[in-house]
């Protein structure tokens, strides 16, 4: 059904200004980044480099954001590949296997975080190793496998499974026809799925916070402690980073995306 | 599904991914379910066990039973905390229906460049960092900010209104996370709506808001209560964006819970907490399926 031309323009009026809510505030970061003001304004009086190159000057900060991209690259390593197999279960397993595995790798999108965070914490306390960064990496690697399960699981439905028989009765072994000829089709969207993984480990500040707050923290908890304890000029500085970061990882992933559709398009 | 060597007849492509090996004869370690195991292994001691260990900590720390239990229901603060988390959670979850039902119906009908920026603001919005989207509302919405600023342009009266610091803060904050993710279930299930019913009720008389409600929501009610599941779960249990526009005096249950690290006495206390919070998501998850199969 068309619509007529005045609702149209009513809704597309309405749509943009939504897209501009969900939007426009967290762009704002960028320009207080510049801003010659130490307190929290928007827009900001004048604009300044000061704050930008204190940020790379305090070695506090700048640990925080190493910190955080080595435990999102390690726990993109580590989600990837489990989340990859994973989804090649779920494509080619038996149902009831499904029925069985699929609750437990979709658990971190149902419970809370603060949940699986307060009892991993416990485990921690209880065996004695607080503070512990490789905790972190591996709770980080399970929060992203349930993404990296959807994304690899969408790209292995449009495969046509005939191609691997084929390979098969040429005389490949299942690994060999898993990597020559399954993975070139499906590697954008398995790429797609480990930019999702980072992007999940690098926003993660609950877990990281309980786990190794005080010891170790990653650039989600340095901030968050920034924002909630005490108003510091730098946090629009290390919320640019982080912005910029995960833009990038976003454009990355829509062009891995589309590289997807065009390979398993037969 | 048996293997055949005769030509595979033409089968949906629904179908054609069922088809791969089975193995329903074959030996078990040629059984495709074995490459569960690696992400297995991850999940069950990272999450499932510490869940477990936190439910069973809940019964047995000091002096165990019900006791944690007992004084977290007769906590007056508890039960606020409790009350007002359910509050925001359904005002979020309303709201955000509101928001995304139409936006979803609009997007798909939007000449194409309108479109691609309305699913790209979608996009965009999932991958920005959550902790960075709820500080940019403190400084919009906060003190001296432009949202301050307009309102006493307008001739309105600030000094009372907390705009952040607020469960207003709050809904702020957490509508903007909760729209995209309803947007995403709808317009989903809209995808594979069929749109020669609406045009046959529309040849049998009726009219755009009848067709709404008796033709188009009875065929996205999967969507909606897909999208409904989730925002109202994640809100109802969320700590960050709570915590950064929220007020300490007005807490929600998983500040309540997340405020409990650190304090080593009472592993017990927390653990009831947070098991309070498990099991009324699971029951609040239970509802909403009954409700979508219905």
């Amino acid at each position: 059904m068309k619509p007529r031309p005045v609702t149209m323009a009513i809704g597309i009026v309405f749509g943009l200004l939504v897209a501009a809510y969900l939007i426009v505030p967290t762009l704002t970061v960028i320009p207080m980044a510049f801003s010659t003001s130490r307190f929290l304004e928007f827009p900001p009086p004048g604009y300044s480099t000061e704050w930008l190159t204190r940020f790379f000057q305090d070695s506090s900060w700048t640990d925080a954001l190493v910190r955080s991209l080595v435990v999102a690259g390690s726990a993109a390593a580590i989600a990837t590949p489990l989340g990859t197999l994973a989804a090649y279960a779920i494509v080619t397993a038996a149902r009831r296997a499904n029925r069985l595995a699929e609750p437990i790798l979709m658990m971190p999108m149902m419970v809370p975080v603060v949940i699986s965070g307060f009892g991993l914490y416990l485990v921690t306390l209880l065996l004695r190793t607080p503070g512990n960064l490789g905790v972190v990496v591996l709770a980080h690697a399970g929060l992203a496998i349930p993404f990296v399960v959807i994304t690899v699981t969408a790209s292995l439905r449009s495969f046509d499974f005939r191609l691997v028989r084929a390979a098969r009765v040429h005389g490949a072994s299942a690994a060999g026809a898993f990597f020559r000829v399954v993975l070139p089709v499906i590697g954008p969207g398995v790429g797609a799925g480990a930019l999702m993984a980072l992007m999940v480990s690098l926003d993660e500040p609950v877990v990281s916070m309980f786990i190794a707050g005080d010891t170790a923290p990653t650039l989600p908890v340095r901030m968050f402690g920034s924002i909630t304890y005490e108003l510091n000029p730098l946090v629009p500085v290390a919320a640019s980073v982080l912005t910029v970061v995960t833009l990038t990882l976003l454009v990355g992933s829509l062009l891995l995306t589309r590289l997807t559709r065009r390979r398993t398009a037969v | 599904m048996t293997a055949t060597m005769t030509p595979a007849p033409p089968t949906t492509s629904q179908e054609n991914h069922r088809v791969p090996w089975r193995h329903r004869q074959g030996a078990w370690w040629a059984s495709p379910a074995l490459l569960y195991v690696p992400a297995l292994a991850l999940m069950v001691p990272v999450f499932v066990i510490p869940t477990l260990v936190m439910l069973s900590l809940s019964f047995t720390s000091e002096p165990g039973g019900l006791h944690w239990y007992v004084q977290a229901f007769q906590s007056d603060l508890v039960r606020a905390v409790l009350i007002r988390s359910f509050a925001i959670a359904f005002t979020v979850t309303a709201i955000s229906l509101l928001i995304g039902l139409p936006y979803a119906a609009i997007a798909r009908r939007a000449p194409r460049p309108i479109a691609n920026v309305l699913y790209g603001a979608i996009a965009a919005s999932l991958f920005f960092s959550v902790i960075v989207r709820a500080y940019a509302w403190l400084s919009i919405l906060g003190h001296g900010g432009p949202v301050q600023l307009a309102l006493q342009w307008l001739g309105i009266d600030t000094d009372g209104l907390r705009l952040v610091n607020s469960p207003f803060g709050v809904v702020v904050g957490m509508v903007q996370y909760g729209v995209p993710f309803m947007v995403l279930a709808i317009a989903d299930v809209m995808r594979r709506t069929d749109d020669n019913l609406e045009r046959a009720a529309a040849t049998l008389g009726s009219g755009p808001v009848h067709r709404w409600i008796h033709v188009k929501l009875p065929m996205l009610k999967p969507g909606i209560v897909a999208g409904v599941t989730i925002v109202f779960v994640t809100t109802l249990g969320y700590y960050i964006i709570p915590a950064i526009l929220g007020s300490p005096r007005e807490m929600m249950i998983g500040e309540l819970i997340g405020s409990q690290v650190g304090t080593t006495l009472n592993w017990g206390y927390g653990s009831a907490l947070a098991s309070i919070l498990l099991v009324l998501t699971g029951l609040a998850l239970w509802l909403l399926n009954l409700l979508g199969r219905k």
